[in-house]
Protein backbone atom coordinates (compact mmCIF):
# COMPACT_ATOMS: atom_id res chain seq x y z
CA UNK A 1 0.00 0.00 0.00
CA UNK A 2 2.66 2.35 1.08
CA UNK A 3 4.95 1.64 -1.87
CA UNK A 4 1.72 1.92 -4.12
CA UNK A 5 0.87 5.56 -2.99
CA UNK A 6 4.78 6.63 -3.11
CA UNK A 7 4.76 5.49 -6.85
CA UNK A 8 1.69 7.97 -7.83
CA UNK A 9 1.74 10.72 -5.01
CA UNK A 10 3.96 13.13 -5.60
CA UNK A 11 6.78 14.04 -2.57
CA UNK A 12 8.35 17.25 -0.49
CA UNK A 13 11.96 17.09 0.54
CA UNK A 14 12.45 19.46 3.72
CA UNK A 15 16.48 19.99 4.25
CA UNK A 16 18.18 22.42 6.45
CA UNK A 17 21.70 21.86 6.12
CA UNK A 18 24.37 20.67 8.54
CA UNK A 19 23.11 23.18 11.39
CA UNK A 20 19.89 22.84 12.29
CA UNK A 21 17.47 25.44 11.42
CA UNK A 22 13.82 24.68 13.92
CA UNK A 23 12.44 27.89 12.04
CA UNK A 24 11.78 26.10 8.95
CA UNK A 25 10.94 22.83 10.31
CA UNK A 26 8.08 24.59 12.39
CA UNK A 27 6.87 26.37 9.92
CA UNK A 28 6.30 23.41 7.37
CA UNK A 29 5.03 21.09 10.03
CA UNK A 30 1.69 23.11 10.97
CA UNK A 31 -1.60 21.61 10.12
CA UNK A 32 -2.29 24.29 7.49
CA UNK A 33 0.41 23.74 5.13
CA UNK A 34 0.29 19.73 5.62
CA UNK A 35 -3.33 20.29 4.67
CA UNK A 36 -2.49 21.71 1.90
CA UNK A 37 0.15 20.13 0.77
CA UNK A 38 -2.07 16.94 1.16
CA UNK A 39 -5.06 19.17 -1.36
CA UNK A 40 -1.86 19.76 -4.02
CA UNK A 41 -1.65 16.04 -3.94
CA UNK A 42 1.41 15.73 -2.06
CA UNK A 43 1.62 12.21 -0.19
CA UNK A 44 5.24 11.90 0.92
CA UNK A 45 7.04 14.52 3.11
CA UNK A 46 10.45 13.69 4.04
CA UNK A 47 12.42 16.03 6.53
CA UNK A 48 16.18 16.27 7.28
CA UNK A 49 16.13 18.28 10.32
CA UNK A 50 20.00 18.38 11.60
CA UNK A 51 20.08 19.54 15.00
CA UNK A 52 17.04 20.00 15.23
CA UNK A 53 15.42 16.67 16.26
CA UNK A 54 13.57 18.34 19.35
CA UNK A 55 11.83 20.94 16.74
CA UNK A 56 10.51 18.12 15.04
CA UNK A 57 9.48 15.91 17.22
CA UNK A 58 7.46 18.69 19.07
CA UNK A 59 6.26 20.29 15.91
CA UNK A 60 3.55 16.89 16.09
CA UNK A 61 0.58 17.96 17.97
CA UNK A 62 -2.67 15.75 18.68
CA UNK A 63 -4.27 18.22 15.92
CA UNK A 64 -0.80 17.50 13.06
CA UNK A 65 -1.59 13.93 14.28
CA UNK A 66 -5.43 13.81 13.56
CA UNK A 67 -4.51 15.37 10.27
CA UNK A 68 -1.88 13.09 9.21
CA UNK A 69 -4.19 10.05 9.90
CA UNK A 70 -6.76 11.64 8.03
CA UNK A 71 -5.42 12.47 4.83
CA UNK A 72 -3.05 9.60 5.06
CA UNK A 73 0.06 12.04 4.58
CA UNK A 74 3.03 10.30 5.32
CA UNK A 75 6.08 12.69 6.91
CA UNK A 76 9.99 10.91 7.82
CA UNK A 77 12.38 12.44 9.69
CA UNK A 78 15.91 12.07 9.81
CA UNK A 79 19.21 13.82 10.95
CA UNK A 80 21.65 13.81 8.49
CA UNK A 81 22.35 12.18 5.16
CA UNK A 82 25.34 11.89 2.85
CA UNK A 83 25.66 14.08 -0.04
CA UNK A 84 24.23 11.50 -2.34
CA UNK A 85 21.82 10.27 -0.80
CA UNK A 86 20.57 14.30 -0.43
CA UNK A 87 20.75 14.35 -4.36
CA UNK A 88 18.88 10.88 -4.60
CA UNK A 89 16.35 12.15 -2.00
CA UNK A 90 15.96 15.60 -4.42
CA UNK A 91 15.50 13.65 -7.40
CA UNK A 92 13.01 12.21 -6.05
CA UNK A 93 10.77 15.11 -4.85
CA UNK A 94 8.72 17.68 -6.78
CA UNK A 95 8.79 20.45 -4.23
CA UNK A 96 12.27 21.50 -2.32
CA UNK A 97 11.93 22.97 0.81
CA UNK A 98 15.32 24.11 2.12
CA UNK A 99 17.86 26.66 3.58
CA UNK A 100 19.72 28.22 0.99
CA UNK A 101 22.75 26.51 0.87
CA UNK A 102 24.12 26.82 -2.69
CA UNK A 103 24.45 22.95 -3.21
CA UNK A 104 21.10 21.86 -2.61
CA UNK A 105 19.84 25.06 -4.68
CA UNK A 106 21.95 23.99 -7.60
CA UNK A 107 21.41 20.19 -7.40
CA UNK A 108 17.45 21.23 -6.93
CA UNK A 109 17.88 23.40 -10.16
CA UNK A 110 20.03 20.89 -12.17
CA UNK A 111 16.69 18.25 -12.09
CA UNK A 112 14.35 21.29 -12.48
CA UNK A 113 12.51 21.00 -9.40
CA UNK A 114 10.39 23.37 -7.70
CA UNK A 115 12.27 24.89 -4.96
CA UNK A 116 11.37 27.34 -2.37
CA UNK A 117 14.67 28.71 0.16
CA UNK A 118 14.40 30.27 3.51
CA UNK A 119 17.36 31.73 4.32
CA UNK A 120 18.49 30.65 8.04
CA UNK A 121 19.22 34.15 9.90
CA UNK A 122 20.26 32.93 12.50
CA UNK A 123 23.90 32.04 10.82
CA UNK A 124 26.66 34.51 11.25
CA UNK A 125 27.86 34.87 7.99
CA UNK A 126 25.17 35.26 6.10
CA UNK A 127 26.23 35.21 2.68
CA UNK A 128 23.36 32.75 2.10
CA UNK A 129 20.71 35.07 2.95
CA UNK A 130 22.15 37.12 -0.20
CA UNK A 131 22.11 34.27 -2.61
CA UNK A 132 18.48 33.54 -2.02
CA UNK A 133 17.47 37.08 -3.01
CA UNK A 134 19.12 37.11 -5.80
CA UNK A 135 17.69 33.73 -6.84
CA UNK A 136 14.77 34.65 -6.46
CA UNK A 137 14.43 37.71 -7.90
CA UNK A 138 16.12 36.38 -11.16
CA UNK A 139 13.47 33.59 -11.04
CA UNK A 140 15.08 30.25 -10.21
CA UNK A 141 13.71 29.78 -6.84
CA UNK A 142 11.33 31.04 -4.60
CA UNK A 143 11.72 32.83 -1.43
CA UNK A 144 9.88 31.72 1.36
CA UNK A 145 8.37 33.87 4.09
CA UNK A 146 8.37 31.46 7.30
CA UNK A 147 5.06 33.46 8.63
CA UNK A 148 3.18 32.64 5.69
CA UNK A 149 4.72 29.59 4.23
CA UNK A 150 1.36 28.31 3.10
CA UNK A 151 1.16 31.46 0.55
CA UNK A 152 4.70 30.30 -0.93
CA UNK A 153 3.76 26.53 -0.80
CA UNK A 154 0.56 27.83 -3.04
CA UNK A 155 2.49 30.28 -5.28
CA UNK A 156 5.25 26.97 -5.95
CA UNK A 157 2.49 25.39 -7.70
CA UNK A 158 1.72 27.26 -10.09
CA UNK A 159 5.04 29.42 -10.47
CA UNK A 160 7.15 29.89 -14.24
CA UNK A 161 10.40 28.49 -13.10
CA UNK A 162 13.25 29.43 -15.09
CA UNK A 163 15.70 27.10 -16.07
CA UNK A 164 19.50 27.14 -15.19
CA UNK A 165 21.84 27.78 -17.68
CA UNK A 166 23.38 24.28 -18.39
CA UNK A 167 26.46 25.89 -19.90
CA UNK A 168 28.81 27.03 -17.01
CA UNK A 169 31.10 24.21 -17.07
CA UNK A 170 31.75 24.51 -20.63
CA UNK A 171 32.47 28.47 -20.24
CA UNK A 172 35.02 26.98 -17.41
CA UNK A 173 36.81 24.75 -20.02
CA UNK A 174 37.21 27.53 -22.80
CA UNK A 175 39.29 29.66 -19.61
CA UNK A 176 40.99 26.58 -19.00
CA UNK A 177 42.14 25.46 -22.08
CA UNK A 178 43.62 29.13 -22.87
CA UNK A 179 45.46 29.26 -19.92
CA UNK A 180 47.48 25.85 -20.63
CA UNK A 181 47.68 27.45 -23.72
CA UNK A 182 49.55 30.49 -22.34
CA UNK A 183 51.21 28.45 -19.96
CA UNK A 184 52.39 26.41 -22.69
CA UNK A 185 53.82 29.83 -24.25
CA UNK A 186 55.18 31.32 -21.20
CA UNK A 187 57.62 28.40 -21.04
CA UNK A 188 59.14 28.37 -24.31
CA UNK A 189 59.14 31.99 -24.44
CA UNK A 190 59.98 32.99 -20.34
CA UNK A 191 57.38 35.28 -18.58
CA UNK A 192 57.37 39.14 -18.98
CA UNK B 1 82.62 53.72 8.04
CA UNK B 2 82.92 52.65 4.03
CA UNK B 3 82.09 48.92 4.85
CA UNK B 4 78.61 50.11 6.10
CA UNK B 5 78.37 52.26 3.07
CA UNK B 6 79.10 49.06 0.81
CA UNK B 7 76.85 46.62 2.86
CA UNK B 8 73.79 49.32 2.62
CA UNK B 9 74.09 49.56 -0.97
CA UNK B 10 74.33 45.88 -1.90
CA UNK B 11 71.46 45.33 0.54
CA UNK B 12 69.66 47.83 -1.55
CA UNK B 13 70.87 46.51 -4.58
CA UNK B 14 69.39 43.12 -3.29
CA UNK B 15 66.09 44.90 -2.65
CA UNK B 16 65.36 46.25 -5.82
CA UNK B 17 66.26 43.13 -7.76
CA UNK B 18 63.62 41.14 -5.41
CA UNK B 19 61.45 43.77 -5.45
CA UNK B 20 61.71 44.00 -9.43
CA UNK B 21 61.82 40.32 -9.85
CA UNK B 22 58.32 40.10 -7.79
CA UNK B 23 57.05 42.70 -10.16
CA UNK B 24 58.14 40.99 -13.13
CA UNK B 25 56.18 37.64 -12.13
CA UNK B 26 53.13 39.29 -11.30
CA UNK B 27 50.21 38.29 -13.32
CA UNK B 28 49.24 41.14 -15.83
CA UNK B 29 45.30 41.06 -16.50
CA UNK B 30 43.80 42.01 -19.59
CA UNK B 31 41.69 44.70 -18.37
CA UNK B 32 37.75 43.74 -18.24
CA UNK B 33 37.35 46.18 -20.89
CA UNK B 34 35.78 44.47 -24.38
CA UNK B 35 38.55 45.98 -26.65
CA UNK B 36 41.45 44.67 -25.25
CA UNK B 37 39.73 41.19 -24.44
CA UNK B 38 39.60 41.15 -28.38
CA UNK B 39 43.12 41.60 -28.90
CA UNK B 40 43.85 38.93 -26.14
CA UNK B 41 41.70 36.02 -27.59
CA UNK B 42 43.23 37.28 -31.33
CA UNK B 43 46.82 36.36 -30.10
CA UNK B 44 45.66 33.02 -28.17
CA UNK B 45 44.29 31.68 -31.62
CA UNK B 46 47.76 31.47 -33.00
CA UNK B 47 49.19 29.51 -30.83
CA UNK B 48 48.86 25.60 -31.29
CA UNK B 49 47.50 23.39 -28.23
CA UNK B 50 49.99 21.41 -26.65
CA UNK B 51 49.37 17.56 -26.72
CA UNK B 52 49.16 17.08 -23.29
CA UNK B 53 48.92 19.49 -20.15
CA UNK B 54 48.56 19.43 -16.21
CA UNK B 55 45.91 21.15 -13.98
CA UNK B 56 47.02 21.08 -10.14
CA UNK B 57 43.29 21.14 -8.35
CA UNK B 58 42.50 22.00 -5.07
CA UNK B 59 39.62 20.72 -3.11
CA UNK B 60 38.35 22.30 0.09
CA UNK B 61 35.77 21.31 2.57
CA UNK B 62 32.40 19.92 1.26
CA UNK B 63 30.46 22.69 -0.86
CA UNK B 64 33.80 23.78 -2.46
CA UNK B 65 34.92 20.58 -3.62
CA UNK B 66 31.01 19.67 -4.91
CA UNK B 67 31.85 23.32 -6.68
CA UNK B 68 34.88 22.39 -8.04
CA UNK B 69 33.45 18.97 -9.99
CA UNK B 70 30.78 21.00 -11.36
CA UNK B 71 33.02 22.67 -12.76
CA UNK B 72 35.35 20.25 -14.05
CA UNK B 73 32.27 18.37 -15.16
CA UNK B 74 33.04 18.90 -19.23
CA UNK B 75 36.99 19.04 -19.22
CA UNK B 76 38.58 16.23 -21.73
CA UNK B 77 40.73 13.92 -20.65
CA UNK B 78 42.99 13.66 -23.57
CA UNK B 79 43.32 17.72 -22.94
CA UNK B 80 43.66 18.00 -19.44
CA UNK B 81 46.01 14.78 -19.44
CA UNK B 82 47.88 14.98 -16.24
CA UNK B 83 45.31 16.09 -13.12
CA UNK B 84 46.63 16.09 -9.51
CA UNK B 85 44.13 16.89 -7.07
CA UNK B 86 44.95 17.94 -3.54
CA UNK B 87 43.51 17.87 -0.04
CA UNK B 88 43.33 18.57 3.69
CA UNK B 89 44.74 16.41 5.90
CA UNK B 90 41.59 14.19 7.06
CA UNK B 91 39.32 15.27 4.24
CA UNK B 92 38.25 12.13 3.31
CA UNK B 93 34.97 13.33 1.70
CA UNK B 94 37.02 15.02 -1.00
CA UNK B 95 39.48 12.30 -1.59
CA UNK B 96 36.57 10.33 -2.05
CA UNK B 97 34.79 12.53 -4.51
CA UNK B 98 37.73 12.99 -6.88
CA UNK B 99 38.32 9.22 -7.10
CA UNK B 100 34.17 9.20 -7.77
CA UNK B 101 35.06 11.79 -10.54
CA UNK B 102 38.53 10.19 -11.82
CA UNK B 103 35.80 6.86 -12.57
CA UNK B 104 33.73 9.00 -14.95
CA UNK B 105 36.58 10.64 -16.89
CA UNK B 106 37.47 6.82 -17.38
CA UNK B 107 34.89 6.72 -20.87
CA UNK B 108 36.01 9.88 -22.13
CA UNK B 109 39.56 8.94 -23.03
CA UNK B 110 39.98 9.01 -27.03
CA UNK B 111 44.04 8.09 -26.81
CA UNK B 112 44.96 4.65 -24.93
CA UNK B 113 48.02 6.33 -24.10
CA UNK B 114 46.12 8.77 -22.02
CA UNK B 115 45.00 6.48 -19.35
CA UNK B 116 48.43 5.25 -18.95
CA UNK B 117 48.92 8.31 -17.03
CA UNK B 118 46.71 8.39 -14.25
CA UNK B 119 46.25 10.79 -11.77
CA UNK B 120 47.78 12.28 -8.42
CA UNK B 121 45.17 12.53 -5.08
CA UNK B 122 47.68 14.16 -2.46
CA UNK B 123 47.20 14.66 1.22
CA UNK B 124 48.65 17.74 2.59
CA UNK B 125 48.90 19.21 6.39
CA UNK B 126 46.15 21.79 7.04
CA UNK B 127 46.97 25.18 7.30
CA UNK B 128 45.05 25.99 10.15
CA UNK B 129 42.44 23.85 11.83
CA UNK B 130 39.34 24.96 13.05
CA UNK B 131 39.72 26.24 16.48
CA UNK B 132 43.27 25.68 16.17
CA UNK B 133 45.48 28.43 18.83
CA UNK B 134 46.25 31.64 16.45
CA UNK B 135 50.23 31.15 18.42
CA UNK B 136 50.72 27.45 16.82
CA UNK B 137 49.13 28.74 13.56
CA UNK B 138 52.10 30.54 12.23
CA UNK B 139 53.59 27.05 12.51
CA UNK B 140 50.98 24.94 10.60
CA UNK B 141 50.71 27.21 7.87
CA UNK B 142 54.42 26.85 7.44
CA UNK B 143 53.89 23.10 7.27
CA UNK B 144 51.42 23.58 4.77
CA UNK B 145 53.63 25.47 2.54
CA UNK B 146 56.52 23.25 2.90
CA UNK B 147 53.48 20.45 1.47
CA UNK B 148 52.90 22.49 -1.10
CA UNK B 149 56.48 22.65 -2.31
CA UNK B 150 56.45 19.23 -2.05
CA UNK B 151 53.67 18.59 -4.64
CA UNK B 152 54.92 21.26 -7.25
CA UNK B 153 58.15 19.87 -7.25
CA UNK B 154 56.85 16.21 -7.42
CA UNK B 155 58.38 14.64 -4.33
CA UNK B 156 55.45 11.79 -4.73
CA UNK B 157 56.72 10.86 -7.94
CA UNK B 158 59.93 9.07 -6.10
CA UNK B 159 57.22 6.73 -4.76
CA UNK B 160 55.80 5.98 -8.56
CA UNK B 161 55.82 2.91 -10.54
CA UNK B 162 58.57 3.15 -13.52
CA UNK B 163 56.35 3.43 -15.90
CA UNK B 164 53.75 6.26 -14.63
CA UNK B 165 57.01 8.36 -13.03
CA UNK B 166 58.09 8.13 -17.04
CA UNK B 167 54.53 10.26 -17.93
CA UNK B 168 54.71 12.85 -15.20
CA UNK B 169 58.46 13.65 -15.54
CA UNK B 170 58.21 15.77 -18.04
CA UNK B 171 55.18 17.41 -16.32
CA UNK B 172 56.16 18.01 -13.05
CA UNK B 173 54.62 21.59 -13.07
CA UNK B 174 51.30 22.10 -13.67
CA UNK B 175 50.39 24.64 -16.48
CA UNK B 176 47.33 25.56 -14.07
CA UNK B 177 46.55 25.58 -10.78
CA UNK B 178 42.99 25.58 -10.27
CA UNK B 179 41.24 26.79 -6.94
CA UNK B 180 38.11 28.32 -5.18
CA UNK B 181 38.29 29.28 -1.52
CA UNK B 182 40.22 27.26 0.68
CA UNK B 183 42.44 28.38 2.77
CA UNK B 184 45.23 26.04 1.33
CA UNK B 185 44.90 27.58 -1.99
CA UNK B 186 46.43 30.62 -0.72
CA UNK B 187 49.17 28.28 0.84
CA UNK B 188 49.68 26.41 -2.74
CA UNK B 189 49.60 29.53 -4.99
CA UNK B 190 52.41 31.40 -2.65
CA UNK B 191 54.61 28.29 -3.28
CA UNK B 192 53.59 28.77 -6.87
CA UNK B 193 55.25 31.93 -6.90
CA UNK B 194 58.20 31.08 -4.57
CA UNK B 195 59.26 29.11 -7.54
CA UNK B 196 58.17 31.25 -10.16
CA UNK B 197 60.99 33.95 -8.23
CA UNK B 198 63.42 31.51 -8.84
CA UNK B 199 61.76 30.91 -12.27
CA UNK B 200 61.28 27.21 -11.86
CA UNK B 201 57.64 27.81 -13.21
CA UNK B 202 55.04 29.08 -15.41
CA UNK B 203 51.95 27.88 -13.97
CA UNK B 204 48.87 29.97 -14.43
CA UNK B 205 46.76 30.36 -11.64
CA UNK B 206 43.11 30.01 -12.16
CA UNK B 207 40.65 30.90 -9.34
CA UNK B 208 36.98 30.81 -9.36
CA UNK B 209 34.98 32.51 -6.48
CA UNK B 210 32.13 30.09 -5.01
CA UNK B 211 28.63 30.69 -6.49
CA UNK B 212 27.51 31.70 -3.46
CA UNK B 213 29.05 34.84 -2.86
CA UNK B 214 26.71 37.33 -4.18
CA UNK B 215 28.19 40.81 -3.17
CA UNK B 216 31.52 39.81 -0.52
CA UNK B 217 34.17 37.99 -1.54
CA UNK B 218 35.41 35.51 0.68
CA UNK B 219 38.75 36.45 2.04
CA UNK B 220 40.83 33.38 -0.21
CA UNK B 221 39.55 35.62 -2.80
CA UNK B 222 40.64 38.85 -1.72
CA UNK B 223 43.98 37.52 -0.78
CA UNK B 224 44.03 36.34 -4.23
CA UNK B 225 42.68 38.35 -6.59
CA UNK B 226 46.14 40.31 -7.28
CA UNK B 227 47.77 36.55 -7.56
CA UNK B 228 45.60 34.59 -9.89
CA UNK B 229 45.54 35.08 -13.71
CA UNK B 230 42.40 34.86 -14.47
CA UNK B 231 40.26 35.43 -11.24
CA UNK B 232 36.53 34.50 -11.97
CA UNK B 233 33.34 35.31 -10.41
CA UNK B 234 29.98 34.26 -11.08
CA UNK B 235 27.62 37.36 -10.14
CA UNK B 236 27.94 40.49 -11.69
CA UNK B 237 27.72 42.71 -8.77
CA UNK B 238 31.34 41.31 -7.53
CA UNK B 239 32.72 42.34 -10.87
CA UNK B 240 31.44 45.51 -10.33
CA UNK B 241 32.85 45.86 -6.91
CA UNK B 242 36.66 44.23 -7.41
CA UNK B 243 38.20 45.36 -10.90
CA UNK B 244 40.38 42.23 -12.07
CA UNK B 245 37.48 39.92 -11.03
CA UNK B 246 36.11 38.70 -14.11
CA UNK B 247 32.47 37.82 -15.14
CA UNK B 248 31.73 35.38 -17.93
CA UNK B 249 28.20 34.03 -16.29
CA UNK B 250 27.91 31.44 -14.28
CA UNK B 251 30.44 28.50 -14.17
CA UNK B 252 28.64 25.64 -11.95
CA UNK B 253 26.11 23.55 -13.96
Amino acid sequence: MASERSKTGKGVFVTVGTTAFDGLIKAVLVPTVIGQLSDFGYTQIKVQHGNGREAYVNAFTPELERLVQKTGISIDGFDYEESTRITELIIEADLIISHAGSGTILDALRYQKAIIVVPNESLMDNHQAELATEMSKQKYVIQGKLDRFDASVALAQTYKFKHFPRTGSKKFVEVLEDEIEKAEKDKMYGEG
Amino acid sequence: MSFLIALFLSLLLILIFVSLRIYSILPTRPSTTPQISILQSSRIVELTPPDNSHALIILGSGGHTAEMFSLLSSISPDILTHRTYIFSSGDIHSAKSAQAFETSLLGKYTKKANEKVGYRLLEIPRARKVRQSWVTTPWSCLMCLVGCMDVLRGRDLAGMSVQMRQCWDKRRFPDVVVCNGPATAVMMVLACYIYKFFGRCSTRIIYVESFARVTTMSLSGKLLLPLAHRFLVQWPQLAEKYPGAEHLGFLVS
